[in-house]
């Protein structure tokens, strides 16, 4: 029975812990208090030492007196946070500590904003999506950032393995040219060489993809997206283009961020897509053709399902929705741009 | 054919110490609406008593409607309606006898149920004992219209 009682460690069953779950936040209370008081005595000492022995050679005044006290502080900072965090964690509930929270949030949200009641902060702010007016519709919405970021990376690795490459065929070629090739070199060199083809070929595909059909605006007749409501979408093609198909979706992920060891990861999933429909042209046109002189406009309307998930920004998960535009060149890969948008529940506006 | 027979821990049961020794209280929470779905801003009305405890033996309860997630990512908590009352305040009323909230409930979160993660909302109670112990009792509920299967 005794044995029971004093168990001093535990293991994770499920969202609950074996064992006394005291022992564990106490030890790691202990583990942060002592990192704080490790780093004032460090401080202490290090600073100290300075004042009455300034013609001492240890510790002198010097990369290294500065490098120890930036370690000193950070054990400090760490230490104290990490004290609190656990100290509060165990004298108070997630309810309480999370009451307290908002609490505070809302005082200061009051605060800064003057008067009036507090916005949801599990909903995304309409500020982002509606600063920019639309030239045909109400709101011109902004691509995903996210988007460019394979283009960036591709042209940083290529740039640089190519450079790399040079250097190597410079200083091979002269090796050569001096009567003594070093064969570890050549082998590397083809080795370099094999990588660089692909890296271009990479960065030549993710370019032709993003450059090869020029930009696309989307206008939005309202914002935020409420449930049962029909909205005019408003698509603006340049370049010089030909589709096959173009379609706008609204689509809906859900994202959970977690952590994997020392890892911080996140999934997403898609929930729900709703094909938006094209409003037939007066003439009855139905080409999908861009030019510079004329850029390809379509008008379509989407309807919000009555039983659609609003937009949920969480710390660590999140339903997000945006309109996504996709297209089929022939001898071209798969078009598809991405334009954030954000639905709200139906009392919430 | 083999036998199988059930396997018995080689130490008796304590019976003894959870029903002499330490006896358990009994958390009661009901909702008082028809039905467990509900709708953004509805009232929501539940009740709770606590038996088997004398006040004294209570530091604190807290009484909590809050939603959280629940799934792959890592919990967020948001806590709607939040009371806490010390053991001189429990004192003031009869335990065992039903207590009535009343809450209006917000328009966010809808609960949902996603294949990444979920949305939950709860009427909490969490029971702070003398002797360091803590209670809980749950009773969940459905805030909106959104499909419950995604």
């Amino acid at each position: 029975m005794v044995r029971s009682r004093l168990r001093l460690w535990g293991k994770k069953r499920g969202s609950r812990m074996s064992g006394w779950w005291v022992v564990g936040s106490v030890s790691e209370a202990a583990f942060f208090g002592t990192l704080f008081l490790l780093g004032i005595v460090s401080l202490t000492t290090v600073v100290s030492w300075q004042v009455f022995w300034p013609e001492s050679s240890v510790l002198k005044v010097g990369f290294g007196f500065w490098l120890m006290v930036i370690a000193c502080c950070s054990f400090i900072v760490i230490g104290l946070s990490g004290f609190l965090f656990k100290v509060s964690g165990t004298l108070a509930s997630p309810e309480r500590r999370n009451a307290l929270v908002s609490q505070v949030k809302r005082e200061h949200q009051r605060r800064a904003e003057g008067t009036g009641a507090a916005e949801s902060t599990i909903l995304p702010s309409l500020q982002n999506y509606t600063d920019s007016p639309g030239v045909k519709l109400a709101y011109r919405l902004s691509s995903e950032s996210g988007e460019r970021a394979p283009l960036l990376v591709s042209t940083l690795f290529a740039m640089a393995w190519n450079t790399l490459l040079a250097i190597l065929l410079v200083v091979s070629l002269q090796n050569l040219a001096s009567g003594k090739p070093n064969w570890f070199q050549i082998v590397l060199l083809a080795l370099f060489t094999v990588v660089s083809f692909f890296a271009t070929r990479w960065f030549f595909r993710i370019f032709r993809k993003h450059a090869g059909i020029g930009p696309t605006a989307i206008e939005i007749s309202d914002l935020p997206l409420l449930p049962g409501e029909m909205y005019k979408v408003y698509l603006c093609q340049y370049g010089r283009v030909t589709f096959e198909r173009l379609t706008i979706t609204l689509v809906g992920y859900e994202e959970a961020t977690y952590q994997q060891g020392t890892d911080i990861r996140t999934e997403r999933s898609e929930i729900a897509s709703y094909e938006s429909e094209r409003q037939v042209e007066p003439d009855g046109s139905t080409e999908l053709i861009a030019d510079p002189e004329h850029p390809l406009e379509m008008l379509c309307h989407i309807r919000v399902p009555f039983d659609i998930m609003h937009s949920f920004h969480g710390a660590n998960n999140a339903v997000r929705w945006k309109l996504v535009v996709t297209g089929v060149v022939p001898k071209w890969p798969t078009f598809c741009r991405s334009f954030p948008v954000v639905v709200y529940p139906r009392d919430a506006r | 054919m083999a036998d199988v027979l059930p396997k018995f821990p080689s130490r008796r049961l304590p019976t003894r110490r959870t029903v002499a020794g330490r006896i358990e209280p009994a958390l009661g929470l009901r909702i008082l609406s028809l039905q467990q779905a509900l709708e953004p801003n509805e009232l929501l009305e539940f009740e709770y008593c606590i038996q088997r405890i004398s006040a004294q033996m209570i530091d604190r309860l807290e009484v909590s409607v809050a939603w959280y997630t629940e799934g792959k990512g890592s919990e967020d908590i948001g806590v709607h309606y939040f009371e806490s009352y010390g053991r001189a305040d429990l004192a003031k009323n009869p335990l065992s006898q039903p207590h009535k909230v009343a809450v209006k409930l917000p328009t966010t979160p809808l609960s949902f149920e996603g294949r990444l993660f979920k949305i939950r909302w709860c009427i909490r109670l969490r029971l702070f004992l003398a002797d360091g112990r803590e209670k809980i009792a749950e009773q969940r509920f459905y805030l909106g219209t959104v499909t419950s299967e995604v």
